[in-house]
């Protein structure tokens, strides 16, 4: 039964830990911030990110829309506002790269972060032959020669050496005493299974947060996480990368597609037998994977686009939070099939195969509409809108929040935020119609102000025709009556609860039957 | 009816002067100048009255009721509409009423004739009623607007009233876009 995401109860009151792993579980972020601003997330999140590579687009992207998330949240004041957009307090720390230790090692290469020519020093003075001869037999000179900051490009075993430095690390330290003192706090871990970051991660992640830490002279031990509490996104080779050289510049491996569903199929027992500590597994796939633009090995060049099974990662998450965790000594697994045809009969992914509850449909339905509105009246295109305290003077909403038209002049500064977010959110979900299959959800293709109101859902009508913004905002008239609280900080939940009424009772999906 | 408040000034007048029509062929030269009975004229200014008031309401119910948008732009566009529509009909009402009410001479007002007949009022009187009545209708628009936007207009279940109740106070600027 879809998990209603719009009331988290008591005992899923706490932090959602989300550890993106890797370029795919990074790229998660985006879509788990959306849904936080279209307040489905909840209360707290604290985001850890694990890559190596720290100048993929996928990281600055997801650092960037953090950051823009926390400002525009903090602007917005939304810290009392429990049922609206912005309400997850998002905290985060930078991104966690494995490969440095904080010596001062410069090299990038395996050899260089592992002391491989320590190795042989050692030989001569300490009879440490075997170590020198154990490392080269594991790993062979092309990977020894690679440049680490690019990924691990699909070798998971270079990961793995690297990986099992999390448990030294002091912000990993502090998560599990976090989770100590918070008893509903949840972990949940995303990352590719068929790829190097995630494959080599997830597994250790998995163990660490459950077994804890060990102690050592210097701390007691550090118990962990009831593995009921840590959850996981699998995501399955829903990707292929299109032909490229053989070897990437530095003479290192490249990542070869033809072995992400081997990659794959060699690493789920580790998930089924229990080995990684998951309580509760979300696989994610799809049976027709869609080729990048680019082979890239990694670094600014891997710009991949954005795909719907991050949405569903990022909706795994939320399942497993607002459930308060799941699952036990031996995993639970999680499916949703989505039917989106083969080949040249594939159909888009939309609504209805969303694994959300109704009300959680109804939440994010209102928040597009929400932002829409926001887009083509308060920051037409994201742009400033200088006639905006004229064009809300005497305005119903308005005027039972208490305000007058020209607060919106004096909170300048909150609106651009909230403009500059929506901007993003709206490029998202444009995004997401150009992928194969596309995500249908929002009319993003054009400008907002090129989508006429009441036609921003994909797959609705409008009952009746909507000529302009004010329309909608007859039932944030509605909604603000219903309210006792003023202010600023009423306003979001009245475009929240107006937005939603609007979508209730003047759309209808284009089968006909009207929205419930 | 000489009620002021809906006749501004043009309220029916007393002792309208009417030319009595020429005397039938062989009879002595009368006195042409006769009146209009002053029932008659009453009945066809309380008339227009009434007719400008059920118009004024209408269009102000219509304005607000029979639309789903709120204020914005398009609503005072719309208000400004309704309110110039509703002072042409009003005084287009006037104009037809008048010239079509079966006014009376007075009996006995005209010598040669002791019975009423019917008459039409002056189209000069006919057109001050207009105008007032376009006035009229300009002014009790507003305020029929004001009084429903500010008393019903406090609770959802007025609709249009509630949604637009910042038309036209404080919102009233017909020319901003």
């Amino acid at each position: 039964m879809p998990t209603d995401l719009t009331t988290y109860g008591p005992s899923s009151a706490g932090t959602l830990n989300f550890l993106a792993v890797g370029g795919s579980g990074i790229r998660t972020v985006v879509p788990l911030l959306h849904l936080c601003a279209a307040g489905l997330g909840p209360r707290k999140l604290h985001i850890v990110m694990v890559d190596p590579d720290v100048t993929n687009p996928a990281t600055s992207n997801a650092s960037g829309l953090i950051e823009q998330y926390q400002e525009t949240r903090k602007l917005v004041g939304q810290h009392e506002a429990p049922h609206t957009y912005f309400r997850t307090d998002v905290t985060s720390r930078p991104v966690w790269s494995p490969i440095v230790d904080g010596t001062d090692k410069v090299g990038k290469s395996f050899a260089d972060r592992v002391d491989r020519s320590l190795m042989d020093s050692l030989t001569s003075t300490a009879g440490t032959a075997d170590l020198s001869t154990l490392c080269d037999l594991l790993f062979a000179a092309k990977y020894q020669r690679m440049d680490l900051s690019m990924g691990f490009r699909g070798v998971p075993p270079i990961g793995t050496v690297f990986m099992n430095r999390l448990r030294e690390e002091t912000f990993f330290k502090d998560l599990l005493n976090a989770a100590s003192a918070d008893a509903n706090s949840v972990f949940f871990a995303a990352g590719s299974v068929f790829g190097g970051t995630g494959a080599a991660a997830l597994p250790v992640i998995g163990r660490a947060l459950v077994d804890g830490l060990p102690p050592t002279q210097s701390r007691a031990r550090i118990d962990g996480v009831q593995s009921q509490r840590v959850g996981a996104a699998l995501l399955l080779p829903f990707f292929t990368l299109p032909a490229g050289a053989d070897k990437a510049p530095d003479g290192g491996p490249r990542p070869q597609a033809a072995l992400f569903a081997q990659n794959a199929a060699a690493a789920i027992p580790t998930y089924v037998d229990g080995m990684s500590r998951y309580g509760a597994l979300y696989v994610l796939g799809d049976d027709e994977p869609r080729e990048q633009r680019v082979n890239a090995v990694g670094g600014k060049l891997q710009d991949n686009r954005p795909d719907y099974i991050e949405l569903f990662a990022a909706l795994a998450a939320l399942d497993f939070a607002c459930r308060g965790g799941a699952g036990g000594d031996r995993p639970v697994f999680f499916y949703t099939a989505v039917d989106s045809g083969k080949g040249a009969q594939r159909k888009s992914v939309s609504w209805p195969d969303l694994p959300l509850s109704d009300a959680s449909v109804l939440r994010l339905k209102g928040a597009f509409v929400a932002a829409h509105t926001f887009l083509r009246l308060f920051r037409p295109n994201g742009n400033a809108q200088p006639d905006l305290s004229r064009l809300l003077k005497g305005v119903t909403w308005v005027d039972r929040l208490g305000m007058r038209s020209r607060d919106f002049d004096a909170n300048a500064a909150a609106l651009d935020r909230v403009g500059n977010y929506f901007m993003a959110m709206w490029k998202w979900l444009a995004e997401l119609r150009t992928t194969q299959p596309p995500l249908e959800l929002v009319r993003a293709g054009a400008q907002p102000l090129e989508v006429r109101p009441g036609e921003t859902l994909d797959g609705m009508r409008t009952i009746g025709k909507v000529n302009d913004v004010f329309e909608i905002m007859r039932h944030w008239n509605e909604a603000a009556y219903s309210r006792t609280g003023t202010g600023q900080s009423s306003l979001w939940e009245v475009m929240r609860t107006g937005s939603e009424r609007f979508v209730h009772s003047r759309l209808a999906d284009a089968q006909g039957t009207t929205e419930e | 009816m000489q009620n002021p408040l809906l006749h501004l000034w043009a309220s029916a007048p007393e002792n309208v002067p009417l030319r009595c029509p020429d005397p039938p062929p062989g009879v002595q030269n009368a006195d042409l100048n006769g009146f209009f009975a002053a029932d008659s004229v009453s009945a066809a200014y309380s008339a227009v009255g009434y007719l400008s008031l059920l118009i004024v309401v209408l269009a102000v119910v219509s304005c607000y009721q029979a639309t789903r948008t709120s204020l914005g732009p398009p609503f005072v566009k719309r208000w400004w509409i309704f309110e110039v529509g509703s002072s042409i009909a009003c005084g287009l009402a006037a104009l037809l009423v008048l010239y079509f009410w079966p006014t009376q001479a007075d009996a006995a007002s005209c010598q040669q004739y002791l019975v009423a007949f019917r008459a039409t009022l002056p189209f000069g009187l006919i057109l001050s009623r207009a105008v007032a009545g376009f006035v009229w209708a300009m002014l009790a628009f507003l305020i029929v607007s004001l009084i429903l936007t500010q008393v019903a207009g406090r609770v959802p279940w007025a609709g249009g009233f509630f949604h637009n109740r910042g038309c036209p106070w404080p919102r009233f600027n017909p020319f901003m876009e």
